[in-house]
């Protein structure tokens, strides 16, 4: 082999060193693919959550990885920073007093990113969404309890306008999760009324949250709010069983309680019986130990 | 106390008893207080560690416990059946061994218990029987029934015994500390035998044999249910209570032949204890056994005819992980006592007695087989358990425990035997001079 093709050889080699190997080598060094998912929830009392969820290549939840939140996808505008749970869920709270920078058709755009870190990759999502809120309202009519949910788009410079054409859903809270009680629907004007169930268990006198949900819309996001009514069965008029004589219960059936007491009276009387004799015995025999004596 | 009277010969046999320890006698009392000893050391070990010395886990949950609870309280109703309606039917010949039977009721009553509480893991909760307790419960019902029978089985006792504590009272050479002396003075209540005092003594003691009969059956029926009551495989059944009844006879007539074989041997009570006892026991023994083996065949019998799921899966462990001591108590225990006492050519005393202990150990094994296989066999599959605690096994404390109440069981006869005659002696009957 010639010099040349000595040289051109080595240098292909030294090249396939320089460049591949360490494209080899950054897979060897087990940083995770990430993806990253924002949801956004329009609570009651005005404020908004960030519900944000960092999960790996393998659907394993990100823990302890810091994310960052952008307000009108401008980086220099942060909403705040917090590190992921053990479920890879980051929750940012922002109050109903913050000003949110709106576009043009009233879109607010909310970014989070996750830098990425010495085990996972970084990973960034926008969404953007229009601010809204929704209005409970209860009355009576014709002895038919009525709720009315009503709920407008919030544009600039105080523009309400309504959310018109959408489904809408109550829900009462239970021990471990939220139970839908009525589905809705926004008309054109944005209000849509629904009849409250008759048999929803509240407190002791009857009051109950309930709340009123749009759920996953493509503008608007998710969308709450809540508000206590005394319209609910109160917890204490179910009739409180009383325990019955039953081989489970606290008392005991009367049988079992007539047939232990003549058993055990039979048994006992027997006993005493007997040990009333010995007494006697005895007796007989002081006396016989006296006359002896005497 | 005329000298040629009946009582008069027969505690002069046994003063020599009753005044004197013998080296033997001490050694025997020193051998059984050191497997006590070591009984305490593996309480203490369980009481310090806990019940995971044991070999109960969260699957097989009674053990060995649980069986020699079940053994001695059939014992103890040996006893009774032996004392009460042989007492009843005025069979003279149970006069000789009816003090043995009366201590084997009690002392087994007595022994009996405490391996319940040794299973009761909070001992300092053990009130909360009592506070708490569900009359519909059969834990409840055996604690009422066995402080009654403790306590009726004591009374019955105390009449048995009260003529021959009158007699060593009465008796002028006995050469006792003076204490012992007033303790018969005191226990005999001032019984001299008046035709007013024999007459209440024989009332009550026929009401108390009465009695005992009852209790004990009832004992040992509510015993059973604590079993049959329940839905596990191989317990719920009908025919439990009179199943452990006729076992708990067929075990206890074991026991009473070894111990009246015992006593005759080493205290050389030939004269007393004679080879019809033995033949007379025996021919008890083998119809306990043919009711004994009726009852087994009837219970396995229909839980394999009913090819009921759980109860196929404890067949088919008892056949395999428990053949022998399957074969050994159902077979063999019933089979072997019955050929030997049926022909009259094998009923020697000492082919008895070889029977009782094949029934003695045979009935262990069948308590044994009656709790164990079905905790293994549950109704919901035994998931998530390591396999070492799926079966059981018992420990060193377990035996060691077990073997420390056998111990105290034969401490408390043998002190029982020198405070009275192990034979009645205020009642007279045949002796058998030649014997």
């Amino acid at each position: 082999m010639s010099i040349q093709k000595i040289i051109q050889t080595s240098t292909v080699i030294i090249i396939w060193l320089v460049l591949i190997i360490p494209l080899y080598g950054q897979d060897e060094t087990g940083t995770l693919a990430t993806e990253i998912e924002l949801i956004t929830v329009k609570k009651g009392d005005g404020s908004r959550v960030f519900n944000c969820t960092l999960i790996d290549e393998n659907g394993e939840p990100a823990k302890s990885c810091m994310i960052h939140y952008y307000m009108a996808g401008d980086s220099a505008i942060s909403l705040g920073s917090i590190e992921t749970d053990e479920n890879g869920k980051a929750v940012l709270s922002i109050p109903e007093t913050h000003e949110w920078i709106k576009d043009t058709g009233a879109f607010i755009t909310v970014s989070s990113e996750f830098k990425g870190n010495e085990q996972y990759d970084p990973s960034t999502i926008e969404i953007t969404f229009k601010d809204a809120m929704l209005k409970l309202e209860f009355l009576e009519e014709d002895s038919v309890k009525m709720v009315y949910v009503s709920g407008v788009i919030l544009y600039p410079n105080d523009e309400e306008r309504p959310i018109a054409d959408q489904d809408v859903y109550l829900y009462v809270p239970r021990m471990f999760s939220q139970l839908k009680i009525g589905d809705g629907w926004l008309e054109v004007d944005g209000r849509g009324g629904l009849e409250f169930p008759l048999k929803v268990i509240g407190d002791t006198i009857g009051n109950i949250e309930v709340i009123a949900k749009i759920e996953e819309h493509d503008e608007l996001g998710n969308i709450e709010t809540s508000a206590m009514i005394n319209w609910a069965t109160p917890r204490w008029q179910h009739p409180r069983e009383v325990p019955e004589r039953e081989l489970w219960t606290p008392i005991a059936p009367l049988w079992m309680i007539i047939t232990l007491i003549i058993m055990l009276s039979g048994v006992w009387g027997h006993y005493i019986y007997a040990v009333f004799q010995l007494i006697k015995i005895r007796k007989i025999g002081k006396k016989e130990d006296l006359t002896k004596e005497a | 106390m005329n000298k040629d009277s009946f009582t008069y010969q027969a505690i002069e046999d046994f003063r020599p008893r009753i005044e004197k320890t013998n080296r033997l006698e001490i050694a025997w009392i020193v051998f059984l207080l050191a497997i006590i000893g070591l009984g305490f050391f593996a309480l203490y070990t369980q009481i310090t560690k806990g019940h995971i010395v044991t070999g109960m886990r969260d699957n097989v949950v009674w053990g060995i416990y649980i069986v020699n609870f079940i053994f001695f309280m059939g014992v103890s109703y040996s006893g009774a059946l032996i004392s009460g309606p042989l007492h009843l039917f005025r069979a003279n010949w149970r006069l000789p061994i009816i003090r043995m039977a009366e201590y084997l009721t009690i002392i087994s009553l007595l022994i009996g218990p405490l391996y319940i509480l040794l299973c009761i893991g909070r001992l300092d909760k053990l009130h909360y029987l009592v506070i708490f307790g569900r009359i519909q419960s059969p834990i409840t019902w055996d604690v009422i029934a066995i402080s009654t029978d403790l306590i009726g089985c004591f009374i019955f006792l105390y009449y048995a015994v009260l003529r021959d504590l009158a007699s060593l009272r009465d008796y002028p050479n006995l050469k006792l500390p003076k204490w012992r002396k007033r303790f018969y003075k005191f226990l005999a209540l001032g019984y001299t035998g008046t035709p007013e005092q024999e007459k209440r003594l024989k009332r009550a003691t026929d009401i108390m044999a009465a009695m005992i009969v009852a209790i004990a059956i009832i004992v040992y029926s509510v015993l059973a249910w604590i079993f049959s009551v329940t839905l596990q495989p191989g317990w719920h059944s009908t025919i439990f209570g009179p199943y452990f009844v006729i076992a708990a006879v067929y075990s206890g007539i074991g026991v009473m032949i070894v111990v009246m074989y015992i006593y005759r041997k080493i205290y050389h009570l030939e004269k007393y204890i004679t080879k019809k006892h033995f033949v007379n026991m025996g021919i008890m023994m083998l119809v306990l056994a043919a009711f004994f083996g009726y009852f087994t065949f009837s219970e396995y019998l229909t839980k394999w005819y009913g090819s009921e799921k759980n109860d196929e899966q404890l067949i088919k462990i008892l056949f395999s992980r428990y053949y022998w001591p399957f074969i050994f108590s159902n077979y063999v225990g019933v089979l072997l006592p019955m050929i030997i006492i049926a022909i009259p050519q094998f009923r020697t005393i000492n082919a008895i007695t070889i029977s009782a202990v094949i029934v003695i150990i045979a009935l262990w094994f069948n308590r044994y087989l009656i709790v164990i296989p079905t905790l293994e066999s549950p109704y919901l599959p035994i998931q998530d358990s390591r396999p070492d605690w799926v079966h059981y096994k018992g420990t060193w404390v377990e035996w060691s425990l077990s073997a420390a109440g056998i111990a105290l069981m034969c401490l408390l006869y043998t002190l029982a035997g020198k405070f009275l005659p192990i034979v009645q002696v205020s009642e007279p009957f045949e002796l058998e001079e030649n014997n």
